[in-house]
């Protein structure tokens, strides 16, 4: 074994320096500057919708509009959320180099969810993970500018490798779709659930029945347009499931601790801890099973046959 | 706490939008009031939020409801009598919502413990 083993856990005594939330910022400027033109405009589409439900125009300034288009507004900022997260799909990945590396498998893990495929597919992650032992010539894959080093219980230290989920993409492009066909039905309908209550007579309590009025009609817009984004969501996934090959996710989830593997990915650090990943791993070459069960020392992954990765790595 | 100060932030951001865009549309009341309404409203949108993030993360669902009631009370009581007071929405939501984006961050930068280790294991779902 050459060099110094790393050392697990915080590479820096500080957490890692994550983005501004500029976009939130900016969320609220264009919510703020949005509901403000509605409030006063309305909405093209949506007024002569309401006339066509209730026989009547939207009467401007109207506040139940606005209250309704706040609602669609924020289920819409969600999924826009999802869909332009840099992983690729919509938004390209930040900072990638693609590399080579091999070792035994430490532990895997499943990460897709039933409940999230139903209720929120637009925010589908990654479909699984492994960790993998790497070799000794491998530690700067783990090491390298990273913030943290995930170690195993007998401190070898581990490269995790994320698989991308296929359908993710196309669900969240079918989510944003169902969104905004859902949007145009919630505020309308919204409006109107919001004005029969406005026209309530609350006798003392008038001014919170306006606040209920206006939430009501928030809530049933923001509700029509998360069903259209469920709906639009699970459409692009069935779409995409039928439509793309899945041979890398196909290899991940038949491994198991123990198996020794070449891993070939898209090298970068994760934003949240610090830990260098491969986000997503594009390739894996099955080379045996270790004769033993975890944990696995980097002796251990040295002792495993030769790789077919490039025999200089390249450090950039 | 183990849950990050950038979740806090847009907890608090969103607190602060909701409750300078709902509080704007309504008459102007005693602070009080107003304070009550933007307690409620913030209360109401964080626990919509919250609900969603233990769906798609394993937050602790305890301390998270913790900074939604809190957070709520802090932006409701401190927001709720400015909002109510604005003359436009455009004002209210974006003063509302940085102060509120900033409420947030004090909440967590006092009171939160940042859990690296935690966030690096995985938690494997069942099929």
């Amino acid at each position: 074994m050459n060099g110094n083993p790393p050392r697990c856990g915080a590479q820096t005594p500080d957490e890692p320096p994550g983005a501004f939330d500029w976009w939130v910022i900016a969320a609220i400027l264009a919510a703020g500057g949005a509901l403000a033109y509605i409030y006063s405009n309305g909405i093209p589409l949506i007024n002569g919708l309401i006339a066509l439900a209730k026989g009547s125009a939207v009467v401007l300034p109207s506040a139940m509009l606005a209250a309704s288009a706040a609602g669609a507004l924020a289920v819409l900022a969600l999924v826009g959320y999802y869909l332009l997260q840099p992983d690729g799909c919509i938004v390209p990945k930040k900072q990638t180099q693609p590399v080579c590396g091999s070792g035994i498998v430490e532990s895997t893990a499943d990460l897709t969810s039933t409940a999230v495929a139903i209720f929120a597919p637009f925010a589908r992650g990654p479909a699984f993970a492994f960790d993998v032992v790497v070799k000794t010539i491998y530690w700067f894959l783990v090491t390298q500018n990273a913030q943290w080093v995930i170690c195993n219980p007998i401190g070898a230290a581990m490269l995790r490798c994320l698989i991308e989920n296929k359908v993710s993409c196309a669900a969240r492009i079918g989510a944003a779709i169902g969104a905004v066909a859902g949007a145009v039905a919630g505020i309308v309908l919204g409006f109107l659930a919001g004005a029969a209550i406005a026209s309530l007579a609350c006798g003392p309590f008038v001014l919170l029945c306006l606040l209920l009025a206006l939430i009501v009609a928030a809530i049933v817009a923001a509700a029509l347009t998360y069903a259209g984004a469920m709906v639009g969501g699970w459409i692009g996934a069935a779409i995409a499931e039928v439509a793309n090959e899945d041979v890398v996710g196909d290899t991940a989830k038949s491994l198991t601790p123990g198996a020794i593997v070449t891993v070939r990915g898209d090298w970068t650090r994760d934003p949240d801890v610090g830990f260098n990943e491969l986000f997503y791993t594009t390739a894996i070459g099955r080379n045996g099973m270790f004769p033993t069960p975890p944990s696995y020392t980097t002796a251990d992954a040295d002792t495993t046959p030769p790789d077919d990765c490039p025999i200089a790595p390249v450090i950039k | 706490m183990g849950t990050n100060i950038r979740l806090c932030r847009r907890l608090g951001a969103l607190a602060g939008i909701s409750i300078g865009f709902f509080l704007s549309l309504i008459p102007a009341q005693p602070p009080v009031s107003s304070m009550a309404m933007g307690v409620l409203v913030a209360l109401l949108v964080t626990t919509l939020l919250a609900l969603f993030l233990l769906l798609i993360r394993a937050y602790p669902g305890g301390s998270l409801f913790f900074l939604v009631l809190l957070i709520s009370l802090l932006t409701g009581i401190v927001l709720g009598p400015l909002a109510n007071t604005l003359a436009t929405i455009l004002l209210a939501v974006l003063l509302c919502g940085i102060i509120g984006y900033l409420l947030g961050w004090l909440v967590c930068l006092l009171l939160c413990r940042y859990d690296r280790g935690a966030k690096g294991r995985m938690v494997p779902h069942e099929r």
